[in-house]
């Protein structure tokens, strides 16, 4: 009985099976009932799980030797179906108020640009987007996975690229900065719904 | 279209739009009695000197530079406003001088005094405009708001004085009307605008906001209340339109406002012809 209260519980699809169990059944007729109904729809899930690799990340490179990769989680905040005014004044927002879009996955489009500092000796990477009348620039900092190794697998210098990654703010030296950790470096399809 | 509608979901967008709309009904109040007294150019004057106050704020490193660009602002509209009566340097000479001083050392104060690591960028988003208007704060919306009902409530009211002061200053002072006072008046009000406007188009464009609308009533119209609702309509109408444009296809903000001022001016200029 105790095994047939476990195996019920959980979820409400399990509920729904305790619910439709007769009280004219033993337990070894509901335990085989269960079991024999687990196995069909095991069955029936096994076309869905072999198509999932399909849809999980998988390394590509581009013309340029980038590595291009998918992001693994839901995009929050897509920039890349927007023009230059409206990336540049939600990346301004982002900037003005990162407390709203801490932990988001934000996708941008823009120019990648790096930078080498000496007295820390860390590289910086960051994706920068102009205005309109492309006198202002903002940018967001990015950290790309440990699948990225530096300088191969990186994208040119002022090349156009899409970033996807996890919106964080983080404390660097005495200032606050912004950065897209966990991120890749996505293939441009234009995104024409905006 | 779709796109737009997304756009208007992100609080920049509504912001924009409301600012936007309160900037342009505004100007065009002030900008019939400004083009009639032949003060046209006084918004150019006066957002070259905003221009220099926001420099000399932003040397001075404050998070609120409101607090220098309105008064000095406010100063310099006042002593243009007044150069007509007893001063040796007259109307268009002394816009002249304060707005190309102003702009000279302002720019000069943003190079040699930079805390910016994007002088160009600082100067052209506040020459043009840029994306300003679409990067408002809450308190900032909620400043522009408070002016803009400010100046409206206050043009309503003294609705009267104004028409008198605007078209003939000797018969208002004659008729007992206090005309410096609502010279001091105009003055204030137009400093306010213009600093409000800065946000919308930028230093250099701010004119059009005040003199096309006016124009453009003017070449339909020929009383001074209908004017100056006609103007106030064509404005809101030319805001609305240039910005929903430019944030639909990513064109630069006030160009392309003032590009709409100037096509509705173009309008009304064929309507006026056909009229006659």
């Amino acid at each position: 009985m105790c095994a047939a209260l476990i195996l019920l519980c959980g979820c409400s699809k399990e509920e729904a099976r305790a619910a439709s169990v007769s009280n004219q059944q033993n337990v070894s007729d509901v335990i085989e009932d269960l079991a024999s109904k687990q196995e069909e729809e095991t069955n029936e899930q096994q076309p869905q799980e072999s198509a999932e690799p399909e849809t999980a990340p998988v390394p590509a490179i581009d013309e340029s030797g980038v590595r291009l990769m998918n992001c693994s989680g839901n995009v929050d905040i897509d920039l890349t179906g927007m023009n230059a005014n409206m990336i540049y004044s939600e990346v301004y927002n982002m900037m003005a108020e990162p407390d709203a879009y801490i932990g988001k996955t934000i996708r941008i489009y823009g120019m990648y640009t790096h930078h080498y500092e000496e007295s820390s000796d860390r590289h910086y990477y960051a994706c920068v987007v102009r205005d309109a009348l492309a006198c202002c620039a903002s940018g967001l900092e990015f950290t790309l996975t440990d699948d990225y190794v530096w300088p191969d697998d990186y994208p040119p210098e002022g090349s156009e690229i899409v970033v996807a990654g996890v919106f964080e703010v983080y404390q660097d030296g005495y200032f606050k900065a912004l950065n897209l950790s966990d991120a890749v470096i996505e293939k441009y399809t234009p995104n024409t719904e905006g | 279209m779709d796109k737009l509608f997304v756009y208007l979901q992100y609080p920049f967008v509504r912001y924009a739009l409301i600012v936007g709309v309160l900037i342009a009904l505004c100007s065009s109040l002030l900008g019939v009695t400004l083009v009639l007294k032949r003060f046209s150019f006084i918004g150019d004057g006066l957002s070259h000197v905003a221009f220099g106050a926001m420099a000399v704020a932003g040397v001075l490193n404050l998070s609120n530079e409101m607090i220098v660009v309105l008064p000095v602002t406010v100063i310099c509209a006042i002593l243009l406003l007044r150069t007509g009566n007893d001063t040796k340097i007259k109307g268009d000479a002394a816009i002249a001088m304060i707005s190309v001083g102003a702009l000279a050392f302002g720019y000069l104060l943003m190079n040699i005094f930079s805390t910016s690591a994007n002088v160009s960028g600082d100067v052209c988003s506040t020459l043009f405009g840029s994306t300003s208007i679409l990067t408002l704060s809450r308190w900032e919306v909620w400043l522009c708001v408070v002016l803009s009902l400010a100046v409206a409530a206050i043009f309503i009211l003294f609705y009267n004085r104004i028409f008198a002061v605007t078209f003939d200053e000797n018969f208002s002072r004659a008729a007992g009307v206090n005309a410096d006072r609502y010279n001091l008046l105009i003055a204030v009000i137009t400093a306010v605008i213009i600093v409000l406007a800065m946000n919308l188009v930028g230093s250099l464009l701010i004119s059009a906001l005040v003199i096309f609308p006016a124009l453009s009533a003017m070449r339909i119209y020929g009383s001074f209340r209908s004017v100056t609702i006609c103007s106030a309509i064509l404005s809101v109408v030319s805001a609305l339109g240039g910005i929903l444009v430019s944030i639909a296809f990513g064109t630069p903000v006030g160009s392309t406002i003032v590009a709409a001022d100037a096509l509705v001016f173009g309008i009304c200029w064929l309507i006026g012809s056909l009229k006659k």
